[in-house]
């Protein structure tokens, strides 16, 4: 199954959308959903209870439907598939699969946690402690979809709000180290220099770390080169900025897109990820740069910038 | 979707619900009490809005036939209010359901409308309206009727 990441930061994004249920449709799938519904709730209560508040039985369904979109997704198979397939053997395929998905990305957050420099941040300290703490919180089997975790650090290229649970958490530490290898490809004091630039008390803000890091990067590419300095000067930044006003929006953001992927060449950056995600970001920066004559030292935390 | 569901499965169960209150008959006729077709369409009726109103959802069996089994050997409950009253019953049983948040079981909470219907209350559906979350707890917890009366 491809990770999120690289269904959302491809080259070329092309998506093919399901019709939305009809009202027919939801019949069907309503009435196949209450054994499913039923069986989680007698594990909610352990037979306690016959009845519980109508926001608790919300959480259920919310992790039912999001365990069976879990597992036609990885199947590749359309939604409709829920309208014809047995559920519950379906949802225990699910279970299984999620499960197995729970251990990767334990295994992924130990990658993190070996991998990943903070540069002194609080907030992503933080927030990998956090993401420590899901891994005892996370209950697969009947709050699937939620994130027990306290996430503030903000990633560059936030992970879509649709997702849910687990997948979730894989998206993040899969983006959170995308990030990471740039920043690693840098020497720490020239990173931690750039940020104190961008934002002397960046260790205590919600600061992302990637984000300055990727437009210097890009900006060097726009000048000719010279990423590894990781120091723009003013004039520099106002040169990248007057070319790129020059230019029709359409050129302008295919140039910030061929800058990232040449400095990726140049910084030996291979994996398709970190090119997908630094040209991503560096589209991004488009509206910023020219947004007016100072906005291209601020963006590139020039040298010089008072 | 669970906008459509929840009503969908309270509908869902109401054939169901009627035939499981049917098999009390069995039971209850020893009592003197039994339920007509009519009053029983009327609880599965009343299930729902009770529900709906109480804002839960319920599975299986249900609660009702729980609450006829626990109040049917009651000296308070007549054959002309039975059906009245077990409806009674149930609304409240969700409300405390409610107030309790759940910290009792369905069995527990029971237990606890019973000793006080058939204690203090001496059959009085007022009495036990008014009952408040400490007088459901200590109900519940006291091992014969009265215990909890001292407490006051």
């Amino acid at each position: 199954m491809k990770t999120t990441i690289e269904q959302s930061i491809p080259d070329a994004e092309i998506k093919v959308q399901e019709a939305p249920l009809t009202d027919n449709e939801k019949i069907i799938l309503q009435q196949k959903l209450f054994p499913l519904l039923e069986k989680q709730f007698r594990m909610k209560t352990q037979g306690d209870s016959t009845s519980l508040r109508e926001e608790e039985v919300t959480e259920l369904l919310d992790s039912i439907l999001f365990t069976l979109r879990f597992e036609i997704s990885r199947q590749a198979l359309p939604f409709r598939t829920l309208l014809t397939a047995e559920l519950a053997p379906l949802f225990s395929a699910a279970q299984q699969s999620l499960q197995q998905c729970l251990t990767s990305t334990e295994q992924l957050y130990r990658q993190v946690m070996a991998q990943v420099k903070d540069f002194g941040s609080l907030s992503l300290r933080d927030t990998l402690n956090g993401i420590g703490a899901f891994f005892r919180r996370y209950d697969y089997r009947l709050y699937a979809h939620l994130i027990p975790a306290d996430i503030d650090y903000q990633l560059c290229l936030p992970v879509p709000d649709k997702l849910c649970g687990v997948v979730f958490i894989r998206e993040y530490l899969l983006r959170l180290l995308t990030e990471n290898t740039l920043l690693t490809r840098y020497s720490p004091v020239r990173v931690s220099a750039l940020l104190t630039r961008f934002s002397p008390d960046y260790r205590e803000l919600l600061v992302n770390l990637y984000e300055p890091v990727a437009a210097v990067t890009v900006g060097h590419a726009l000048s000719g080169g010279g990423e590894t300095l990781l120091e723009l000067t003013e004039t520099q930044s106002a040169q990248v900025a007057q070319h790129l006003v020059s230019l029709s929006p359409a050129d302008a953001k295919k140039l910030l897109a061929s800058s990232a992927r040449e400095a990726c060449e140049r910084l030996a950056l291979t994996d398709p990820l970190s090119v997908r995600y630094l040209t991503r970001a560096a589209v991004e920066l488009y509206p910023r740069l020219i947004a007016g004559p100072q906005s291209a030292a601020g963006v590139f935390s020039a040298v010089g910038t008072p | 979707m669970e906008d459509s569901l929840f009503p969908a499965l309270r509908q869902a169960q109401k054939a169901a619900m009627a035939e499981t209150l049917r098999k009390t008959n069995s039971l209850t006729e020893r009592y003197g009490l039994s339920l007509s077709e009519t009053q029983i369409a009327a609880l599965t009726d009343a299930r729902v809005s009770s529900l709906l109103d109480t804002g839960r959802v319920e599975t299986g069996e249900g609660i009702l036939p729980k609450l006829i089994y626990a109040f049917c050997d009651s000296p308070f409950l007549f054959r002309d209010e039975y059906c009245q009253t077990i409806a009674a019953l149930q609304d409240l049983f969700y409300t405390f359901r409610n107030e309790l948040e759940d910290a009792l079981s369905d069995d527990e909470l029971i237990l606890a409308m019973q000793r006080l219907y058939n204690g203090p209350g001496q059959g009085s559906l007022e009495y036990l309206e008014n009952a408040t979350v400490s007088d459901l707890y200590r109900a519940w917890q006291g091992d014969e009727e009265g215990d909890y009366e001292d407490d006051d």
